[in-house]
């Protein structure tokens, strides 16, 4: 455990699934270096296969007894998913091509992966699961969870991942890695990467740069739907601490993987499903179950009291959970120490 | 340096340990692995045992071997090691590791042998290290999780792969290519198995023979008087078989480091003291030691019994290989 935490909400109830938080990360961390793979963000449609494919199956995290309990390598064609090569040359030099084919208007090659892909982030975007007029899904963004108790941190044999105690953001060290990819298996958000140029593990650093500088994480600070709150744990004058220990409206992912983590949810809510004869139920359309199996049991009181507190505001009451949550001042979303003086 | 290579020829190794006579070659050993020079020299059978002391630990089936052979030119020493492998990893990425093998040698003076995995602290090794993906380093270690590598340090290696056989030819300029005895150990990966970092095989310490006189000093010196069936009964009732797994205890607790190779993989008189001692040489995994005030103690107790009765427990972890 660090002497304090930063910690992220999210508002599922607010993300719109526009990547913009991926991008951010992207074009800052990851789009060069053998890291064009991975995505330290990324936000997959839930139900889905997520990203990596299969995560929440992949092992990893801790068992009841407090023991590492094994996790598997993703695969990096089919379950990252192998960056595209498009076909530049081939589908934008045509004089080439297009004559020598009997049918050339047919045969004309449009811009495509040279490899037929299997996998990708967002694969299966916006499928969901449900039959209509229930089909239901909702986004689920996600980055490292700079857990408190990091199963990374555990697996790895050299000590090479440590977890700051200014702010508690897990690193794995470059000069001690050694590319065991332990950590990789033991994740079980399936977080940390391994890069193949590099021959090392690496993760989100959770723009520790930025932080050191007063400013939120990319991700967080490019956010459109202003979904993401950031701000020490014990900070009570910042939203986490609000949503989290004082509302308890925000819940961590997959407690039960025993690490800890440190990035909360809002679940979300949803409209009522339909009958056979197409009157509303009054049943939401997403089954509480879904959302418990991800939030844990809490989920249901906390979607009550949303409800309530929403239904508040619509009759023109007062409601300090709904302004949190609606974040009119974006900078108000952020508490973060301003950067140190350098001597 | 001198003095502390004399002292290593009195180590007692284990009756496992095998001496690998160092041929003198004209002009330098070949550096490839392929070469007659090489091939037509009797090799040196090395039993290589699956690393099972300290999470990550290996399945236990699979034991195996590797062929050494050791050649000294001039100036440079070079060791051949040749194994089993029936299909070539050599490409690292995802999920993907590649074959490798390493030798280890100790850096400190004094008569104790590092401990075999990579050495315990205060006693550090020496470890050339050969993967198939063409790299090679050397690097020190002090105990599991201490490798780090010693830049500016050359070392070079070469592999081949052919009929199902890796060959490969290490050679390390720091390594002592002295007249006197060197302690050195192997150990060997397979990428194609996941195998990296402690999921390895490694042998017990050998000794490089140079060719000086009376190298078996160490091993006569060792008792070997003991009963090792009584040993087997003395382990259940004095409390071993709480903590140590090993052939034939049914509980088979992960407290301590596995003891079922603890005859092929350690010296004598490593196994004499971590019985007589514990806290001389920690194991350095998790939960194996208390810490404080950066000592460590081991959190088995001393054998507290009778010499005999320690005799018998020796002669049974000795047939554990």
């Amino acid at each position: 455990m660090s002497k304090r935490q930063l910690a992220m909400v999210m508002d599922l109830n607010k993300c719109i699934g526009c990547q913009t938080c991926t991008s951010a990360c992207k074009t800052q961390w990851t789009n060069r270096n053998g890291r064009d793979y991975m995505y330290w963000n990324n936000v997959e449609t839930h139900p889905g296969s997520g990203y990596p494919r299969k995560w929440q199956e992949s092992g990893g995290g801790f068992d009841a007894e407090g023991r590492l309990r094994p996790g598997r390598i993703p695969d990096l064609a089919h379950d990252y998913g192998i960056p595209f090569e498009l076909n530049y040359e081939q589908a934008l030099n045509l004089q080439d091509t297009a004559a020598d084919t009997e049918a050339p208007h047919l045969a004309l090659p449009h811009l495509a992966p040279l490899t037929p892909p299997t996998f990708g982030p967002n694969w299966d975007e916006d499928v969901g699961a449900g039959d209509y007029p229930n089909s239901f899904f909702f986004y689920l963004p996600r980055i490292c969870n700079h857990c408190s108790n990091p199963a990374c941190l555990a697996a790895c044999p050299r000590g090479a991942i440590y977890k700051r105690d200014e702010d508690g953001i897990v690193l794995v060290d470059q000069e001690r890695c050694r590319g065991y990819q332990h950590c990789v298996a033991a994740c079980p958000y399936k977080k940390a990467y391994f890069n193949p140029l590099f021959k090392r593990s690496e993760k989100c650093i959770l723009c520790f740069p930025r932080i050191e500088q007063g400013l939120p994480p990319a991700c967080a600070r490019q956010c459109a739907g202003r979904i993401r709150f950031v701000s020490y744990l014990d900070d009570e004058a910042g939203p986490v601490y609000k949503l989290v220990k004082r509302w308890q409206v925000a819940l961590p992912l997959h407690p039960e993987f025993g690490t800890q983590p440190n990035v909360y949810y809002v679940p979300p809510l949803s409209p009522a499903g339909y009958d056979a004869e197409g009157r509303p139920t009054g049943e939401r359309r997403i089954p509480d179950a879904t959302l418990v199996e991800l939030f844990g049991p809490r989920v249901p009181e906390v979607l009550k009291l949303l409800e309530a507190e929403r239904e508040k505001k619509k009759r023109g009451e007062a409601s300090e959970l709904m302004d949190l949550l609606i974040a009119y001042r974006h900078e108000e979303m952020f508490r973060i120490d301003p950067p140190k003086v350098k001597k | 340096m001198k003095s502390w290579l004399a002292s290593l020829l009195f180590l007692p190794l284990a009756a496992a340990a095998v001496d690998i006579p160092v041929k003198l070659v004209g002009g330098e050993p070949s550096d490839d692995p392929l070469a007659a020079a090489w091939l037509s020299q009797a090799p040196v059978v090395v039993t290589l045992y699956p690393q099972i002391s300290v999470p990550p630990a290996m399945n236990k089936a699979g034991k195996s071997r590797v062929k050494v052979r050791a050649q000294r030119g001039a100036t440079t020493l070079a060791l051949h090691l040749e194994w089993t492998a029936p299909r070539p990893t050599t490409e690292r990425g995802v999920g993907k590791f590649v074959d490798a093998a390493a030798m280890q040698w100790p850096l400190s003076p004094g008569d104790e042998l590092p401990y075999v995995g990579m050495g315990h602290r205060g006693a550090p090794v020496a470890v050339c290290f050969w993967r198939a993906d063409g790299t090679v380093e050397l690097l020190s270690a002090e105990g599991f999780g201490t490798l780090t590598a010693q830049p500016g340090t050359a070392a070079r290696a070469r592999g081949a792969w052919n009929d199902g056989r890796w060959r490969v030819v290490l050679s390390c300029p720091a390594m002592p290519s002295s007249p006197e005895a060197l302690p050195v150990g192997f150990a060997v990966w397979n990428g194609e198995g996941g195998e990296r970092d402690g999921l390895k095989r490694l042998s017990a310490w050998q000794r490089l023979r140079f060719g000086g006189a009376d190298e078996h000093a160490g091993l006569r010196n060792m008792n070997h008087s003991g009963n090792a069936a009584r040993g087997k009964r003395l382990m259940q009732t004095e409390g071993c078989a709480g903590c140590h797994n090993y052939p034939g205890n049914p509980a088979k607790p992960t407290i301590g480091p596995d003891l079922s190779y603890a005859g092929g993989m350690h010296s004598a008189g490593y196994l004499a003291d971590s019985l007589g001692d514990p806290s001389k040489i920690v194991v350095p995994g998790k939960g194996y030691f208390v810490e404080e005030d950066g000592r460590r103690t081991s959190i088995m107790p001393p054998f507290a019994g009778s010499e005999a009765e320690r005799d018998d427990i020796l002669a049974f972890l000795r047939s554990l290989r």
